[in-house]
Formats: C-alpha cells, sequence, structure tokens
C-alpha cells in the first residue's frame, strides 16, 4: 500500500486516521487474526471417538461388526468369521474378543461354549482360505 | 432501535447508534458504520480477529474504535459484519469481529475517517447513545 499524505490539505481526523493505520501495519495495535475454531458439533463428534467404549461405536466401531453391518451382510457372517478369532460375528465382538477378559478355558463347562465351540469346528471345515 | 442514519450531505454521513449498555452501543455503532461500508447481509462472518483499543475517556474509546475498524477494512482487507465486545471500561476495550475479504459485489461506500464534527456520546434514560460522522 502507498501511502500519500498531504499535511496541509489532509483533515485532522484523516491524519489520524492514517496514525491509527500505521500503528496497525507497524504491528503496535490493530486486529490480531484469530485462529479458526472447530465448532462445537465436530468437536463432540471428534471427542466420541475416543469416549465411546462399545466395540460398535466410536473409532473402536469400524473394527467391531455391528449391528447394522452384521444385518447388511447376513450370509458373510457365518463364513467370514475365522475360529481364530473366537467367536461369531454375531456376539458384536469380533476382533476384540481376543483381548477379553472375559475369555473362557477350552476345557470349560459351559454350555454355550461347547455349543461355541461345536459352531467352530463347523466354520473350520465349510471355509477354505484362498491364497491371495 | 440499534441506529439511525441522520443526515447525508456530500462528504459526511452521521448516525445515531443506541445501547442499553456500553457494550452494547459499541457493538451497534460498528454495525451501523459497516452498513455503509458494505453489504452487512451478504458479508458472511468467516474470519475472526481479535480488537484492542484503549483511550483516555470513552469519547476516545469509541473514535479509536471506530477507526481502527475502518483501518483494518483497508489494511486487512477485511469487510465485518458481526462484532462482539467482551470487555469494555471507560478507557479499554476487547472486541472480536468476524467477517471475509473485501469484494467489488459486497462493497458500499469507502468510509475515509470518523470525524469529530458532531460527535455525541451519552447516557440516557434507556442507556446510551451516540452521534457519529463518518467522513465519506
Amino acid at each position: 500500500m502507498k501511502i500519500e499524505v498531504d499535511t496541509k490539505f489532509d483533515s485532522k481526523e484523516e491524519l489520524e486516521h492514517l496514525a491509527v493505520m500505521l500503528r496497525a501495519i507497524a504491528g503496535k495495535s490493530g486486529a490480531v487474526r484469530v485462529p479458526a475454531r472447530v465448532n462445537a458439533r465436530d468437536a463432540a463428534r471428534q471427542a466420541n471417538i475416543f469416549d465411546d467404549p462399545t466395540p460398535s461405536g466410536g473409532l473402536m466401531g469400524m473394527f467391531g461388526n455391528s449391528s447394522q453391518s452384521a444385518d447388511a451382510q447376513p450370509v458373510a457372517t457365518q463364513s467370514s468369521v475365522s475360529p481364530l478369532l473366537g467367536s461369531s460375528a454375531s456376539d458384536g465382538q469380533g476382533i476384540f474378543s481376543l483381548f477379553s477378559d472375559d475369555a473362557v478355558p477350552e476345557n470349560s463347562d459351559s454350555s454355550e461354549v461347547s455349543s461355541s465351540d461345536e459352531g467352530a469346528d463347523e466354520i473350520t471345515e465349510s471355509v477354505r482360505l484362498e491364497p491371495y | 432501535m440499534k441506529y439511525k442514519f441522520i443526515d447525508e450531505i456530500t462528504s459526511d454521513v452521521v448516525f445515531e447508534a443506541y445501547g442499553s449498555s456500553l457494550k452494547e452501543l459499541f457493538e451497534n455503532s460498528a454495525e451501523a458504520m459497516f452498513s455503509m461500508i458494505c453489504k452487512l447481509d451478504l458479508v458472511e462472518p468467516v474470519d475472526e480477529y481479535k480488537i484492542e483499543v484503549e483511550s483516555d475517556d470513552v469519547e476516545g474509546l469509541m473514535i479509536n474504535w471506530l477507526q481502527t475498524l475502518i483501518a483494518e477494512v483497508d489494511i486487512k482487507e477485511m469487510f465485518f459484519s458481526k462484532f462482539r465486545v467482551t470487555d469494555i471500561t471507560e478507557k479499554s476495550m476487547t472486541a472480536f469481529v468476524y467477517g471475509e475479504s473485501v469484494s467489488k459485489e459486497k462493497g458500499e461506500t469507502v468510509v475515509k475517517a470518523v470525524t469529530y464534527h458532531q460527535f455525541e456520546l451519552k447516557k440516557t434514560d434507556d442507556g446510551y447513545m451516540c452521534r457519529v460522522s463518518l467522513d465519506i
């Protein structure tokens, strides 16, 4: 910006305005830009990906098998789950069951677990892993 | 009523701004001035700036506030449409102003300076009133 001053012609107010401008240009006063803020809704959404402890929600949801995704691919759920993961997709745990504290020992007497083991054997038989 | 324009002659525009508090008066005065400078309703408050102003008295504070805003139009090339005074005393103030880059379509009148001609700031029954003359 080029500034021309005529001390005879310019009014007192214009000179004062010029003084304000020069101070602002010199960084002695004037407006300071505030960095853009994340709006409250975005901030809440970002916070939730860490706050939500359920496998089906938040950041962990990208690994979990939510009921929605299970509904979307009902056929794939049975055959696509490896017995290595230890649980079916429909129980909503998926890969997280590997780390679960509730993991049941192999020799458990629980009927639920034994039926689950049977299911796993069936799956093992029906799934053939193809190399890429 | 937030503000009204009183007089418009060739080189001066005079407005009166009102407010129930000093804070509101300063916000409304800035809004009145920028309604001359640009098309207020078209200017999006996308960028935020913090402004701190000081003076010896409240009248000087108002003039400095408005002059600082005019200077920012030239320096930062910004139009402002939203004004939020956060702290104010009779000698100093802090405000946040919001606007966007200058564009021809959104511009109205070039305001050169705030003048002392007809300037008045007083307390009224309803709060405060200020009369400001702009050199255009």
